[in-house]
């Protein structure tokens, strides 16, 4: 099946990542997954994805952390967070501009890989009109 | 004096209004918190389905909103009555106790009798009787089995054996020790354990057991196994813990001791520990099994798990018992048999099996020489091994992932199972992705409908008819269903997949479904116009597609990724713990069981109170003090049903002072769809009845008091409504109504609860009428119960349009009945009344009798 975009997905708790991951590889795209979120910090830093799913809570560095480096680091990356709570304070929100979406637990695989797809299909056009 | 007439001619004290407003705001605080409840139950089983993803900050964050709402339903309740259901708040804390030990993986269990007959379990069973056997029990029971006779010491019975040795004190106060000492600490239980006296209560029972077993099953021997709760699943626990084989009954009690004891075994602390469980909080229920005195025995993997993508199970054997081939002490016979029917032999490696260990007539085993003419002799025959595979092959179909099962040959040749459990098989890449070739396996239905519950099922086509039972229901059909009716639940443990025209996800079949694990797809609109009967099809719910044929391919991919998502702790624990919450053993309020010391999950406690809480408004003091048209008011309609309506808000529309409501007033959607059913024309048949003579005297002895009694039998009809709720209570002549619904347009918390009893004939007239009712409803999908002249029915979770349907008919229905036993003068008008009330519904509705 042809590669449709690299994910990273990042959850300190390993059945989200697991099944995430197994529902992304299904529709076509390539997954790395992290419990821990420096780890994925720190492969952010040596490796471009088209987007990265993340949780927001988490032990050593925040989603909002990890958010600020892909910002400056990857800004092609689309970036979708996924919350615990149905509905996030709005000036909160505004710290996470530019994300792709938010996502609250528990949520429907499908729609997940929807947006995921989507979101890929961006990263990689805009990485198009950046690099020809 | 009616209680409208007093009502009425009480003005109010101005006091009293006051206690009036609160307890009808306390009323409506339980309705509230109940439906928030049920909708959050229904939730959580959707989770089930797989189709969501969620985490443990979901499950904690359910626990606490359940108890939260739990309790606050409580405490309205006993500020409606003046505090006389204490005893719930305790029930409550339990059970809350219960969920948040099971979330911190500590082991608890149900309060359980000492000793339980293994026919009786199954995995429902497993918080009791272990989950190995539960399992077992579940086989045996389910699907027919064969498996050796036994009971089982309950997980409930160690808790108090380890209570009174105190080690369950120490353990509680050692959480949280270094490894080390740790290890030093599970020593100590340990020798506490093997040192110590059964208690009577126990020994007692033990040797009971045992003495029992051995005479009724003809066996020498016990088997004694571990079966700790919570050791399935993802934390398999295999072979951690101590088995005894040939027990004598004088031997049992050192042999329980010896099995309980391993829970404290250097390996499984280490083990427990490793997974992120309690590392000392065990409770081990343990198993008392006839021995086998075995010809031959080993284990079956039904995949092979150095090659899973073969199309072969792998069957180890040997001579005697099975220890040595399951320990790998001695070498066995491995055969590769095809999974396909006949089974063939497709490889197989015989081993020189010298030696086998045999029962002995004193109790016990003993390692022996084998003759040498049988060293190189298979331990089974290849019908023997056809017949193996076939047994492993309809376990893994109703487990639903491959499966590790241990086997013995009896000496009369007979094929029994020991053990079964999941199989670890590690798929050879996560990102194994099957591609289906299309044209080989053409696509019947795609992104149709939804999913119910994800999986892969491979079977026949089977369409049921009207007429249909259980036992027309092929094994492993895919049924193909144009309704969703509940009706199906009963058929899933037998199919290999559901795929409906109508229902949705949130529906009672997709519950069921999920209970059982069945691949089912919902809503297709098209599945029984487009699946042919008897044709084979692959139902693949993970991608919502059906296939053509039998995409074994998918098949085997399936079974290797089961595990890993429905074994997952997360998914075993919500499963375990909708156990404590979601079942409702009250169903029934009339019965004597319904007593608030008998509520044992959350649904029972919420039900309990729902209905003390509409007893207190409805015979309670206070309504004689309520204002004509502030919340209470009159229905006036053509017929004489004599209706107060309790309004807790929005549930009528009508201008301040007056205290009569016509139905076009009524804003309360699920009575006013109820009365348009009820007064729609030709319902209400007005002319009296033509009894015959045993109905009359059947009548002429019957008095009200003698009509079996429901649950609230108010002086007065009375409905408590607010704009999406109705709780009514409706006694027309003899016959006793009771409808509880919540009707919105959301389907997740919408429900209606129908009960129905009473009448004026003799019992078999009534209970024909019982047989009609049950009848109408079940076609209208509602799950029914009934007993005598007793109906209870239910239905839950339909959208709105739906159920304005169904309360239209139980409007109907309840004028169609009234006086329908009087007719009903043999079993065969049953069914013509059934069709006159159906045909009727469409259009013009006739009332009972007119033309009988």
């Amino acid at each position: 099946m042809a590669d449709k975009g690299k994910v990273l997905v990042l959850d300190d708790e390993e059945i989200v990542c697991e099944r995430v991951a197994d529902n992304l590889t299904r529709k076509g795209l390539s997954v790395e997954t992290f419990t821990d979120s420096q780890q994925a910090i720190d492969r952010l830093a040596g490796q471009q994805f088209d987007v990265v799913v993340t949780d927001l809570k988490m032990k050593g560095p925040s989603g909002l952390d990890v958010v600020h480096f892909v910002r400056q680091n990857q800004s092609a990356c689309e970036m979708i967070i996924i919350t615990g709570y149905a509905s996030m304070d709005a000036a909160r929100e505004a710290e996470y501009s530019g994300v792709y979406q938010f996502v609250t637990k528990p949520f429907r695989m499908e729609d997940l890989s929807k947006l995921v797809l989507k979101a890929a299909r961006r990263a990689r056009s805009r990485k198009g009109k950046v690099a020809p | 004096m009616s209680l409208w007439k007093k009502l009425f001619s009480h003005p109010p004290a101005s006091e009293t209004s006051e206690g009036v407003r609160l307890q009808l705001e306390r009323f409506q605080q339980i309705v509230q918190h109940n439906n928030s409840i049920l909708a959050r139950i229904a939730d959580a089983g959707e989770q089930l389905s797989g189709e969501y993803i969620f985490d443990t900050q979901y499950l904690r964050d359910l626990a606490e909103k359940l108890a939260q709402d739990v309790r606050a339903v409580v405490q309205a309740l006993n500020e409606l009555t003046g505090g006389r259901y204490q005893e719930l708040v305790e029930i409550v804390s339990d059970l809350d106790y219960r969920l948040r030990a099971m979330l911190e993986g500590r082991t608890v269990t149900p309060a359980a009798a000492v000793i339980l007959r293994l026919e009786e379990i199954g995995t429902e069973l497993a918080g009791v009787a272990g989950e190995k056997m539960a399992r077992l029990g579940e086989l045996s029971r389910v699907l027919g089995i064969p498996v050796p006779a036994g009971v089982v010491v309950s997980a409930d019975a160690c808790r108090r054996f380890l209570d009174e040795l105190g080690i369950t004190t120490i353990v509680t106060a050692n959480r949280e020790l270094p490894g080390e000492q740790l290890q030093q600490l599970a020593g100590e239980l340990q020798q506490r354990i093997l040192d110590a006296r059964v208690p009577r209560w126990l020994s007692r029972n033990l040797r009971r057991a045992a003495r029992k077993l051995l005479r009724q099953s003809g066996a020498h021997s016990l088997a004694v196994r571990s079966s700790a709760v919570g050791e399935d699943g993802e934390v398999s626990f295999a072979g951690q813990y101590h088995t005894e084989l040939g027990v004598s009954p004088g031997r049992i009690e050192d042999a329980y001791r010896r099995v309980v004891a391993s829970l404290f075994s250097s390996r499984v602390v280490e083990y427990r520990q490793r997974h992120g469980l309690d590392p000392l909080e065990g409770l081990m229920a343990v198993g008392i099994l006839a021995m086998v005195p075995a010809r031959a025995s080993g284990v079956v993997y039904t995949l092979d798990p150095n090659s899973p993508a073969s199309d072969a199970l792998l069957i180890g054997a040997g001579w005697g018992l099975g220890c040595s081939v399951v320990d790998g002490s001695q070498s066995a016979d491995r055969f590769l048999v095809s999974r396909r029917p006949p089974h063939e032999i497709v490889g197989s490696s015989l081993a020189s099996k010298e030696f086998q260990v045999v029962t002995t007539p004193l109790p016990g085993t003993q390692r022996q020489a084998v003759a040498p003419e049988r060293h190189q002799v298979p331990a089974l025959t290849p019908e023997q091994l056809a017949e193996l595979a076939g047994l492993a092959l309809r376990v893994e179909r109703y487990g639903r992932c491959a499966q590790d099962i241990e086997w013995a040959l009896d000496e009369q040749g007979r094929l029994l199972l020991l053990q079964a459990r999941p199989l670890r098989v590690s798929p050879s890449s996560a990102a194994s992705t099957v591609t289906v070739d299309n044209e080989r396996y053409p696509v019947l239905l795609q992104g149709r409908g939804e999913v119910a519950c994800r999986g892969v099922g491979c079977g026949p086509v089977w369409i049921p008819g009207e007429q249909a039972s259980l036992n027309d229901v092929p094994e492993q059909a895919v049924v193909v269903s144009p309704t969703a009716t509940p009706r199906l639940a009963a058929w899933l443990p037998r199919a290999a997949a559901v795929v409906t025209d109508v229902g949705s996800a949130t529906g009672h079949l997709a519950a069921v479904a999920r209970e059982f694990r069945i691949p089912t797809i919902v809503d297709t609109h098209v599945a029984s116009r487009v699946l042919v009967p008897g044709e084979m099809v692959t139902v693949d719910a993970d991608e919502n597609i059906v296939y053509r044929g039998e995409v074994e391919e998918l098949i085997k991919e399936h079974l290797l990724q089961e595990s890993s998502f429905e074994e997952k702790r997360e998914f075993r624990l919500l499963r375990r713990m909708l156990h404590q919450v979601a079942p409702l053993n009250l169903d029934d309020p009339s019965s004597r069981k319904f007593s608030a010391g008998n509520c044992r999950t959350y649904h029972d406690v919420i039900r309990f109170a729902h209905e003390m809480a509409v007893r207190e408004l409805v015979r309670g003091r206070w309504l004689h003090a309520a204002r004509a048209g502030q919340s209470v008011y009159r229905l006036a309609v053509d017929i004489p049903i004599d209706l107060l309506i309790i309004d807790l808000g929005g549930g009528v529309e009508v201008p301040p002072g007056r205290s009569e409501v016509s139905l076009e007033e009524v804003t309360s959607a699920p009575l006013l769809f109820l009365l348009r059913g009820l007064v729609g024309k030709g319902v209400w048949a007005t002319e009296p009845a033509d009894m015959d003579l045993g109905g009359f005297m059947s009548s002429a002895t019957r008095t009200s008091s003698l009509a079996t009694p429901l649950t609230v039998q108010p002086e007065q009809n009375v409905a408590i409504v607010s704009t999406h709720y109705l709780s009514l209570n409706l006694k027309l002549g003899y016959h006793y109504n009771l409808v509880n619904c919540r009707l919105a347009d959301d389907a997740g918390e919408n429900f209606v609860y129908f009960r129905f009893a009473g009448g004026v004939t003799e019992l078999a007239r009534r209970s024909r009428r019982a047989m009609f009712l049950r009848r109408v409803l079940e076609r209208y999908d509602f799950v029914v119960e009934s007993k005598g002249d007793l109906v209870i029915a239910r239905l839950k979770m339909v959208d709105g349009e739906r159920l304005r349907g169904s309360l239209e008919m139980i409007g109907r229905l309840v004028g169609f009945t009234r006086q329908l036993d009087i007719y009903l003068r043999s079993d065969e008008l049953v069914e013509a009344y059934v069709e006159k009330f159906l045909s009727a519904a469409g259009g013009t509705h006739a009332a009972a009798g007119t033309d009988g």
